[in-house]
């Protein structure tokens, strides 16, 4: 998931940064609002935080800037002040949800994910596709009731190919998706990751969960589970 | 006067309006210009007539001089004489010629039925001493005027006679007439006097007019209607109009750097405690994993984090309610201070919360009357209806449903919810100040203790109960009360 950070105060940025990295999430950050417009503009994010008090253009100003120009990840909003006048205006100039300075950590990760599922579609936190299970809470993976370790990668390109399974995702998108604007990535390590993927879901070469399509990218080969 | 009659007259003088000062002061004031001046009038008249009369007189004497001859010491005048006045008996016009003994020589044959001795004065003899006198005569009921005049008669033997000449007047004609004179006098000054009165009360209300408009408009700035006075006034008042249009502007500049001092300050302080409580939360992180103490200390400064932050938005916004709570009684105006739609504002609010209560599917219904209205601030009514709706949109099922409606100059807010309701216990503590009833639903638990704060600010009320008649919902239902009188 790639996630755009825009806050002004260095140690906050800093700091969510840090810990969105941790939970999987690649981070880009800006320090005010005319380079949030600019990331928020060039780059193909899943979800942002915008803090409302930025310099140069504010936090509204910039969301509304954004939504004109049709981009539509959903958008997290951090108001100090906290009073209901601000979430309004906030979420009428297009914000998705907000959270109230100062707040926990866990908090605004629940709040992404919830975000993230909604504007996905999915009504629970698990994708449900046997025999993979995939917890966007708990960022695991199960296989047969068994679960599977992954890397922060490994997890992250299957959970971008889970939530846009109807697809077929390209090596660059999966790129731009999964991995900050300051990483080079060479795209033969996308083919490393995915290999080994496949080796864990599928180790004896039965359920083939992800399928290539030669020149154009990747699909998830998994029916998802009726609702009973 | 009773004492206690003159302390009402001196309250009415000092305490009543300008008008009636006005009047009163005329009342005092005008009575008595008109009766001195009619009085100088009436004696200036009277004065002139009796001027008049001393003329009269002395022509009178002239012409009895003229007609004077003096034969064996006795004065010979002619039996009819020139003035007929003098030949008719009681005409009011007599003559008199005595000796220097006051022996009466002559008598002119309008006084022939007079009585005898007519004239008695004590006045010595005194050659060419002229007086003009009025008198009364004890035997005669009306007063007279008397022009008396002591001179020398040569005889044809030349030797000198003194003589007295006396002509008299009677004064009841010119009475009447300064009688009649003195009454048509009254009767104007009278008239005048109450014409003066009234047009000084018509002169007086069109001259207060200015300040019966200026009081008007302010009534208007109470109600928010305007926002500054009118700069069309007299110029005499309009220096102190202008005056106070500044300090409302600057009353209002003031306000608002108030705020702005307010929101930086809340900004300025809450975002270094999110600072420290990411890095506590990523240090505690790392500390837990190997050591317990470093994580529980962790925890006691998240705590105290948390308290530092709640003290910030509890007085924040109480400093903030204030500064409103101020301008309304100042009567001055506030930036979006206007007459609110609350239909209009659910509807916002309504919309905000579908996206952030997304998951819970709440079905919300906004029964706000179109001409339901809040006079004051948006930013209070917003803070009001926001606490109130995320309130029930966390304790309610799904389901929450708003109402609104002006009663008597009264709006009356539901808000309820298909939640579990409160219990009756918890009704007194729920809308005190910090009170949380469910401490396991996400929230500062300051939300309704703003929304109470603000509502006492407007003077209003907030009840809570639970299973409200319809349209409300089954669960909680509170409904303020707020007076627009």
């Amino acid at each position: 998931m790639r996630l755009l950070v825009v806050e002004d105060e260095p140690t906050l940025r800093e700091n969510l940064h840090q810990f969105l990295t941790q939970k999987s999430y690649s981070v880009d950050s800006a320090e005010d609002g005319r380079e949030g417009l600019y990331l928020g503009t060039e780059h193909p994010y899943d979800i942002a935080v915008i803090d409302i008090g930025l310099p140069e253009i504010n936090g509204i100003e910039l969301i509304k800037a954004l939504r004109e120009k049709d981009i539509l990840f959903p958008i997290l909003i951090l108001t100090a002040r906290g009073n209901w006048q601000d979430k309004v205006e906030g979420l009428e100039s297009g914000a998705d949800d907000y959270l109230v300075k100062p707040f926990h950590n866990e908090e605004l990760l629940a709040r992404l994910n919830a975000l993230t599922r909604r504007f996905k579609g999915l009504a629970s936190p698990e994708i449900k596709l046997p025999p993979v299970f995939i917890n966007t809470a708990s960022k695991t993976v199960k296989v047969e009731d068994e679960p599977i370790t992954l890397t922060q990668f490994e997890y992250n390109i299957l959970e971008y190919l889970a939530l846009n399974k109807e697809r077929v995702i390209s090596k660059t998108e999966l790129t731009e998706h999964l991995y900050d604007q300051d990483f080079d990535l060479d795209s033969n390590v996308i083919e490393v990751i995915v290999g080994r993927l496949r080796k864990k879901i599928d180790p004896d070469g039965t359920l083939k969960p992800i399928s290539t399509l030669r020149g154009q990218g990747y699909r998830l080969a998994l029916e998802e589970q009726a609702i009973s | 006067m009773s004492f206690y009659l003159k302390d009402k007259i001196i309250y009415f003088i000092t305490h009543n309006s300008l008008l009636n000062r006005f009047f009163i002061a005329s009342l005092l004031i005008l009575p008595l210009f008109i009766v001195l001046s009619g009085t100088l009038l009436s004696n200036t008249f009277k004065h002139s007539q009796i001027d008049a009369e001393k003329e009269k007189l002395q022509a009178q004497l002239y012409l009895l001089l003229s007609v004077t001859e003096i034969e064996a010491q006795q004065p010979i005048l002619p039996d009819a004489l020139t003035e007929p006045r003098l030949n008719q008996t009681h005409s009011g016009l007599y003559g008199f010629i005595l000796d220097s003994d006051n022996q009466e020589l002559w008598r002119s044959p309008s006084a022939e039925l007079l009585p005898q001795p007519f004239v008695e004065t004590r006045d010595d003899f005194q050659l060419n001493q002229r007086l003009f006198f009025p008198f009364s005569h004890r035997n005669m009921s009306s007063d007279f005027f008397g022009l008396s005049y002591d001179t020398e008669w040569f005889t044809e033997e030349n030797k000198a006679q003194s003589l007295r000449f006396f002509i008299m007047s009677d004064a009841a004609a010119l009475n009447a007439e300064l009688q009649s004179y003195r009454s048509r006098l009254w009767q104007w000054l009278g008239t005048m006097g109450i014409a003066l009165i009234l047009a000084q009360v018509l002169i007086m209300r069109w001259g207060l007019q200015p300040l019966k408009r200026l009081s008007q408009e302010l009534k208007q700035l109470q109600k928010h209607d305007i926002d500054q006075l009118d700069s069309n006034y007299p110029t005499e008042i309009q220096p102190v109009i202008n005056d106070f249009n500044g300090i409302l502007v600057q009353e209002k500049q003031q306000r608002e750097r108030y705020r702005n001092t307010m929101s930086d300050l809340a900004h300025s302080l809450k975002t270094p405690l999110a600072v420290i409580q990411s890095q506590l939360g990523s240090q505690a992180k790392y500390s837990s994993i190997d050591q317990q103490k470093p994580a529980n200390s962790g925890k006691t400064i998240h705590d105290q984090i948390e308290r530092i932050n709640q003290i910030i938005t509890h007085q924040l916004q109480r400093a903030v309610i204030r500064i409103n709570q101020n301008s309304l009684n100042q009567s001055t105006t506030n930036h979006n201070t206007h007459k609110i739609s609350v239909k209009t504002m659910v509807d916002r609010l309504l919309k905000t919360m579908a996206k952030v209560y997304h998951q819970k599917n709440i079905t919300f219904t906004n029964l706000a009357e179109t001409n339901s209205l809040f006079f004051g601030d948006e930013a209070d009514l917003l803070e009001i209806l926001g606490n109130l709706i995320d309130n029930a949109c966390k304790h309610g099922h799904n389901a929450v449903t708003v109402t609104a409606k002006n009663n008597n100059e009264q709006l009356v807010i539901g808000v309820s919810d298909n939640g579990k309701g409160v219990e009756s216990h918890q009704r007194g503590t729920i809308l005190q100040r910090g009170e949380r009833a469910d401490t396991a639903q996400p929230g500062q638990g300051l939300g309704l203790s703003v929304a109470v704060d603000i509502i006492s600010s407007y003077g209003g009320e907030i009840k809570v109960s639970s299973n409200a008649p319809k349209p409300h919902l089954s669960g909680a239902c509170f409904e303020v009360r707020l007076d627009f009188v």
